[in-house]
């Protein structure tokens, strides 16, 4: 067993299922913005959309998933490079350093979502 | 204990205890030959000393071979750093796409002004940009995902996999740059 | 004549390894990468250093880069790998070159032992054997046959990056061998020492492991097993 204290949910497994939902979400919420910019689009449809309850929620949804997903995918990424055994004694600095940092735009991206949808 | 077949290893345990849960006129006769049996304490390799082992460390000056242009890759890796690519791009690419969201909600002048200000060149381009990454990005996780149903993990279904979504990839970025310009 | 190009590499003069070019005269011949090796050593440089054993892909001794494809030497004939009439000889990737083509492995067999390939049975084991139906013999299959050359592993980059923390393909293949294995009771303790971000699941179905395995297996499917056991066990 190897442990690992960032990666987002501790175990290989649901970091791997968390990884596979997540795409299924944010594949449902791309095809669904793809589809409202299929032909022109004018600000009070858009707007109207994004006033009804079920897609505030499938908007935050949405955010939430590309957190989770970005987060294992970023963490994954980080720990083959930026490792020890990559850049020498710095690597694990160098790693927590982007670790940090790309969580924290994660959260960013999270709380952003939430003003523009739900303000 | 291990199989006796891998000389590597034959050496390496050859100072273990037999076997003890043969009765000691069967294990030879027995045990031996048929190359597994039970030790109530296997050879114990975890994480510490498995690190202490091969960890590189600063003194070992060996080189290693890994010099990438060497190397000839299956098309399925090159699938697989796409994916990897095109998903860091994302990270990247969704501040865009969440300001793009911001302006187009925030008030009809700003959407407006976010209209006007897609319709120049550059911006088309990096919208033709994003959008192209993500239909990679998707369709190779969804390669993933039916990789993860036991679909196409021979090396056939594998290069017949990549080379679909590489295919699909490309008219989704010509239909992209069709739809944009 | 063949342009055979050689990794070059001695721990007591060099700094670094080199490549040394040679053109050798197979007489026209379909040899193998192995007897090509054989014949520079014999006639050119007696000093080129490379593992062999059995000389018919049964040993696993020497799994070499050949023309950027992990193989084994001795059953890689050069009309398989050789293009414009060159060959291009590196060590394994991924592992410390001890001299020449031969790489230090101590990693590679480490975490083969790891997941304890060996049969785990708490109960008496019989006078003769423990019994298997064919079906449950027959899903051992695709998975015992494998005789640890490295090709896979060491093809891996999920394995370049982490070869302390990823088990590798040689490694999970023989995981799911005593996972498949009917006469094995320790599955539960198996499976528990691999759901963690790096044993298993580094493996992003990039397969390396089943383009270049001398032996045809599939150690990709093998670690789709061991993920949906893993599923499995958890649900």
């Amino acid at each position: 067993m190897v442990t690992s204290v960032t990666s987002f949910s501790r175990t290989g497994l649901s970091d791997w299922l968390i990884q596979r939902v997540t795409s299924i979400i944010l594949l449902a919420y791309f095809l669904l913005i793809a589809y409202q910019l299929m032909g022109s689009v004018d600000y009070t449809s858009w707007a109207r959309l994004f006033e009804q309850t079920w897609m505030k929620v499938f908007t935050l949804l949405a955010a939430l998933s590309l957190a989770a997903h970005s987060w294992i995918g970023l963490w994954s990424v980080f720990t083959d490079y930026l490792t020890e055994r990559m850049l020498g004694p710095k690597g694990n600095v160098i790693r927590l350093v982007c670790q940090l940092g790309a969580s924290l735009a994660l959260v960013g991206y999270v709380i952003w979502v939430v003003v523009i949808v739900w303000s | 204990m291990l199989t006796a077949g891998h000389v590597n290893f034959g050496v390496l345990f050859l100072d273990r205890q037999p076997p003890t849960n043969c009765n000691q006129l069967s294990a030879h006769l027995y045990c031996a030959p048929m190359r597994f049996w039970h030790t109530p304490n296997p050879p114990a390799v975890n994480e510490t000393n498995l690190r202490a082992i091969v960890r590189p460390t600063s003194k070992d000056t060996r080189p290693v071979n890994l010099d990438l242009g060497t190397i000839q890759l299956p098309v399925t890796a090159y699938a697989s750093i796409a994916h990897r690519v095109t998903g860091v791009l994302m990270f990247f690419a969704s501040f865009l796409l969440l300001w793009a969201l911001d302006r187009s909600l925030a008030s009809e002048a700003s959407f407006e002004a976010l209209g006007a200000l897609l319709s120049s060149p550059v911006a088309k381009f990096l919208m033709w940009g994003i959008a192209s990454a993500l239909t990679y990005h998707a369709l190779a996780g969804v390669k993933h995902l039916v990789m993860d149903a036991g679909i196409g993990e021979t090396m056939r279904g594998g290069v017949l996999g990549a080379r679909l979504v590489f295919v699909a990839a490309l008219i989704a970025a010509i239909s992209w740059g069709v739809a944009i310009w | 004549m063949l342009q055979v190009s050689l990794y070059r590499y001695n721990p007591e003069s060099d700094d670094a390894p080199h490549m040394q070019e040679f053109s050798v005269d197979t007489g026209g011949k379909d040899l193998m990468v192995l007897d090509v090796l054989e014949l520079i050593k014999a006639d050119y440089d007696g000093s080129v250093t490379y593992r062999r054993s059995c000389r018919e892909g049964v040993c696993g001794s020497d799994g070499l880069n050949i023309n950027g494809k992990n193989g084994l030497a001795c059953i890689t004939p050069l009309s398989e790998t050789v293009k414009g009439g060159k060959l291009v000889i590196r060590p394994l990737p991924g592992l410390p070159v001890i001299r020449d083509l031969v790489v230090d492995m101590s990693l590679f067999y480490a975490q083969y032992e790891k997941v304890q390939p060996y049969l785990q049975n708490p109960s008496p084991a019989p006078a003769i054997e423990r019994l298997q139906s064919p079906e449950e013999r027959a899903q051992l299959d695709g998975l015992y046959e494998c005789i640890l050359c490295a090709c896979c592993s060491t093809s891996c980059p999920s394995f370049w990056w982490n070869p302390d923390r990823f088990i590798g393909p040689a490694g999970l293949l023989q995981a799911y061998r005593f996972l498949a294995d009917s006469r094995d009771t320790a599955t539960e303790a198996r499976l528990s020492k691999l759901d963690d971000p790096f044993s298993v699941f580094r493996c992003h179905g990039i397969q390396n492991c089943v383009n270049v395995c001398p032996k045809g297996l599939n150690p990709t499917k093998a670690i789709g097993h061991i993920r949906t056991m893993l599923l499995n066990r958890a649900t």
